[in-house]
């Protein structure tokens, strides 16, 4: 946290979002059904419903505090904390999702995309999330598929075809930056050929498209609205990512494809922290909804057959079928043995689909997803006898002895860790404990509980557990017993997704 | 004997500058200690030999960088816990603290940390005289080596004198112990802890996300039975090779597939090993060298990972399965009502019937007049499948 400018900005931009959420919810009445999230920062808005330029003027300087030693540490240190603690809910119901996914990244190459608004430009930086968002798109959705369009000059440009491999369309991508952002772009061209690369996926994959859009028209060649009809038809879902401004045409794209839930899916950034976050939401699994399954007319649910090739090493080189590259190692096909080098793939021979049984299990955590851990209140702290974070043992802030304001709470944590004599202090602590517990207790205690096993964490490890590991440390620490328990609820809780999820008021 | 080993031709003075800059490192060993895998009836390896030569790795490890750091962690079958630095009961040590500057004021830290420790004297003497740490030796002892000796030793005691009969019986049969421990658990603390040691998610300071330690995780694993982890280990395994940090395994008894996985997947080393008792020899040979000199030596490793994956049905495994797209629960063969035994989505029964779909085979000339007839009513699937694809239906 060298720059406080980059703290400012973070802990700025999420009040900002949540008064543009609360303004387009009021004026456009849709139902916000899928992010619990959202609903939340509505619940805590203390702003009014008026427009954004109506408020007061929030002033970096005033939300900043100095403390008593005339630091800034303090206050970068609890914008920080807010910040991460923003980011604490979770999606933990567990929803059918569209695992295989088929989605195309639309990107601007218009002149809009030459602006400067953002470091270096639009069209640098827009590139540069590009790839990020690939790499991710791949992690997280191993036997998925994606492909990649340009707007420019009017017309639709292909930059790389639908395929599951992200270095080429990285490197695709990476081809761009020597270009320039010339002309206009056109919103319909490139559904248009979204479309027809979407056309041929089977009904058990999603078809997606996003677009990160940076001009503020559309220039068609004709009705868009009839592009817009088709797709609802054919099922394509639709993502704009805005760099300006809301553009009426990608509101409506978004409400018609998503049925009429545009508030989780278009967004217009506020800034380049923003702008990633939006972009990379999108690398999530989409829910299922019960109106796609009744357009259908049947089920999205099918048996698909799979390929789990083994591994040879040879001793002398020879091609493998996918890029007739010589190569030591690969995989044979389990059906008609012919060598790939790389995988997850269709099998160039047979069209097998080919995986390994790590891909698989690599969007197990979309399934069964972790469960939101709720912070400990200093009563509650002051019972408990951990003292420090079970996972990656960071001693927590000591119950203060007398819970008047937060201004206390927070120089205790303060001299407790520039100082090491902080034994003391505790145990004078747990004597007053029992005296203070019925205080309102204000500021935080920096600890997150567990819901199933009951054990406290700091709030890195609920980051670290929530967004990389998808683990408790905890429950799975536990002894068979209890783990067998937890392990049955959650794949009762798992099975009973589908029967839950109908029932979910989706449409509009 | 310096032209033998090969270094003659390094110049002596940029190997130095190359030593001053190399990076800490930070290695979290995790040790399984389930008493079903190491109490058998004749084990490869006592527990009490495996610590030592643990030892004598953990000191090597700390003796090669004077910023090196370590920490154990032990996988019993019903819980995990720390043996070094052990869990405290008060709040009283910054560890970021020793992070960088373990030279000066860590050891200090470390020193008051185990003074409170060997006050008790609850300890049981056998397992102790195991470790180098013991007799006389224990005063002429490097600090670091001591302080890292004793708290495991002592953690490890205090564990192992806890566990009743009853944490480790079986729930069904108490009779029978359970052959399974916490690895998962383990694994995530681990990853936890690395997280944590290497600035994941720490914003406190610039300068500690630029120094930020390279770590690892060696698993000494002796438990085969690690089925009913399988997600969450796997969980584990993609978050360590987000963070990059690779997963070594030496594995003692039969082998486990999903650690060979998460060797391969990290790019950790996987040995099991063929002579346990030479377990120091592997250690020091094998696991010693961290992840930038790997690149410059052959390391044994795996030649072939069984990637196959296990049916959900009868637990058979397959090379072509079946996998429902809700749940993604493999199946090798289409289920016979028509609905997945996981998560009980009912399939589409057309689809179902191009799956299960006799391949039809072109005949010889003599018998291709009597095949017409049977041949134009398939012609759907005129694309011949080959032979194996049937066995599967």
């Amino acid at each position: 946290m060298s720059d406080s400018d980059g703290s400012y900005n973070e802990a700025s931009s999420p009040e900002s979002e949540e008064v543009s959420q609360l303004r387009s919810s009021s004026s456009g009445g849709g139902m916000n059904t899928r992010s619990t999230r959202r609903s939340n920062a509505e619940l805590r808005s203390t702003t009014g419903g008026g427009y954004i330029w109506e408020d007061s003027i929030q002033r970096p300087w005033d939300i900043v505090q100095e403390d008593e030693g005339g630091s800034l540490a303090t206050a970068i240190a609890d914008l920080v904390q807010s910040n991460k603690r923003k980011r604490l809910f979770y999606e933990q119901t567990p929803l059918q999702r569209g695992i295989i996914r088929h989605l195309i990244l639309v990107l601007d190459l218009s002149s809009a995309m030459a602006d400067k608004d953002m470091r270096p430009s639009r069209y640098q930086l827009s590139l540069q999330y590009a790839v990020q968002f690939v790499n991710e798109y791949f992690e997280q959705n191993p036997i998925s598929q994606l492909g990649v369009i340009g707007m420019k000059d009017g017309i639709a440009h292909l930059i790389s075809q639908l395929g599951g491999n992200p270095a080429e369309h990285i490197t695709a991508i990476q081809a761009l930056r020597k270009d320039e952002p010339a002309g206009v772009p056109s919103l319909q061209n490139a559904l248009e050929m979204a479309r027809g690369a979407l056309y041929h996926v089977p009904s058990h994959g999603t078809k997606e498209v996003v677009i990160i859009f940076g001009a503020l028209l559309s220039c068609d060649p004709g009705d868009i609205h009839k592009t817009i009809l088709t797709l609802k038809t054919e099922r394509i879902r639709v993502r704009v990512v805005g760099l300006a401004a809301q553009v009426a045409v990608c509101k409506e794209l978004c409400k018609q494809t998503n049925d009429g839930d545009f508030l989780s899916t278009y967004g217009v950034i506020l800034n380049e922290q923003h702008f990633k976050e939006l972009l990379l939401s999108a690398c999530t699994p989409p829910a299922s909804t019960k109106t796609e399954k009744s357009a259908k007319g049947k089920s999205a649910s099918e048996l698909m057959r799979m390929g789990f090739p083994s591994r040879i090493v040879e001793t002398t080189p020879s091609f493998c079928a996918c890029h007739t590259r010589l190569l030591k190692g690969g995989y044979l096909c389990p059906r008609c043995n012919v060598k790939v080098c790389s995988l997850p793939t269709e099998c160039p021979a047979c069209g097998l689909t080919l995986i390994l049984s790590t891909h698989l299990a690599r969007s197990y955590h979309h399934l069964m997803p972790l469960r939101n851990w709720y912070e400990v209140e200093w009563p509650e702290a002051k019972r408990s006898k951990a003292s420090s974070c079970f996972g990656c043992h960071k001693p927590f802030a000591p119950v203060p002895p007398t819970i008047s304001s937060s201004g206390s709470s927070t120089k205790i944590r303060i001299s407790t860790t520039s100082s090491g004599s902080t034994a003391t202090v505790s145990h004078q602590d747990k004597s007053t404990a029992t005296h203070t517990s019925a205080a309102g207790p204000t500021g935080s205690t920096g600890r997150f509980r567990c819901p199933t096993c009951h054990r406290q964490f700091c709030i890195d490890c609920d980051l670290f557990a929530h967004e990389v590991l998808h683990n408790c440390p905890g429950c799975e620490a536990t002894s068979p017993v209890s783990r067998r328990q937890n392990a049955s609820s959650s794949s009762k809780a798992a099975a009973a997704a589908a029967p839950a999820f109908t029932t979910a008021p989706v449409q509009v | 004997m310096n032209a033998v080993d090969g270094s003659a031709h390094v110049p002596q003075e940029s190997y130095a500058e190359e030593l001053e800059e190399e990076l800490p490192s930070l290695l979290v060993i995790v040790l399984d200690v389930s008493p079903a895998g190491w109490g058998t009836e004749s084990p490869p390896i006592s527990l009490k030999e495996a610590v030592a030569s643990l030892l004598v790795f953990a000191n090597s490890h700390l003796a090669l960088n004077h910023s090196n750091e370590i920490a154990v962690l032990a996988a019993h079958s019903s819980t995990v816990r720390f043996l070094y630095p052990p869990r405290q009961t008060t709040s009283s040590t910054d560890e970021s603290a020793d992070g960088n500057s373990t030279n000066n004021n860590g050891s200090q830290g470390a020193k008051g940390r185990v003074g409170g420790l060997t006050t008790e004297e609850g300890a049981d003497p056998s397992l102790r005289e195991g470790s180098p740490s013991s007799g006389a030796a224990g005063a002429s002892m490097y600090r670091q080596f001591r302080v890292v000796n004793e708290a495991v030793v002592e953690q490890l005691d205090a564990l192992l004198s806890k566990t009743s009969v009853a944490d480790i019986a079986q729930p069904s049969n108490p009779d029978v112990a359970v052959e399974t421990s916490m690895v998962s658990g383990a694994l995530s603390i681990a990853l936890s802890y690395i997280n944590r040691q290497t600035g994941g998610g720490e914003a406190t300071s610039g300068e500690d996300v630029t120094a930020a330690k390279r770590a690892r995780i060696l698993l000494v694993s002796v438990c085969s039975d690690l089925a009913a982890q399988y997600v969450p280990i796997m969980n584990c395994i993609f978050a360590a090779q987000k963070m990059k940090v690779p997963i070594d395994i030496c594995k003692i008894g039969k082998d486990t597939v999903f650690l060979q996985q998460a060797a391969d997947t990290t790019g950790g080393v996987y040995i099991h090993l063929d002579h346990p008792k030479g377990l120091t020899q592997y250690l020091m040979t094998a696991f010693l060298p961290d992840r930038l000199l790997r690149t410059h030596l052959v390391l044994p490793t795996q030649s072939s990972i069984d990637f196959r994956a296990a049916c959900f049905c009868h637990k058979r495994v397959v090379d072509i399965g079946y996998v429902c797209n809700i749940c993604l629960s493999i199946f090798c063969q289409p289920p016979a009502d028509r609905s997945c035994a996981i998560c009980s989505t009912v399939f589409d029964p057309l689809e179902l019937s191009d799956l299960t779909k006799q391949p039809v085979l072109i005949r010889p000339n003599g018998q291709k007049k009597k095949a017409k007839k049977k041949a134009k009513r398939d012609e759907g699937s005129a694309t011949p499948a080959p032979a194996p694809a049937a066995a599967a239906s």
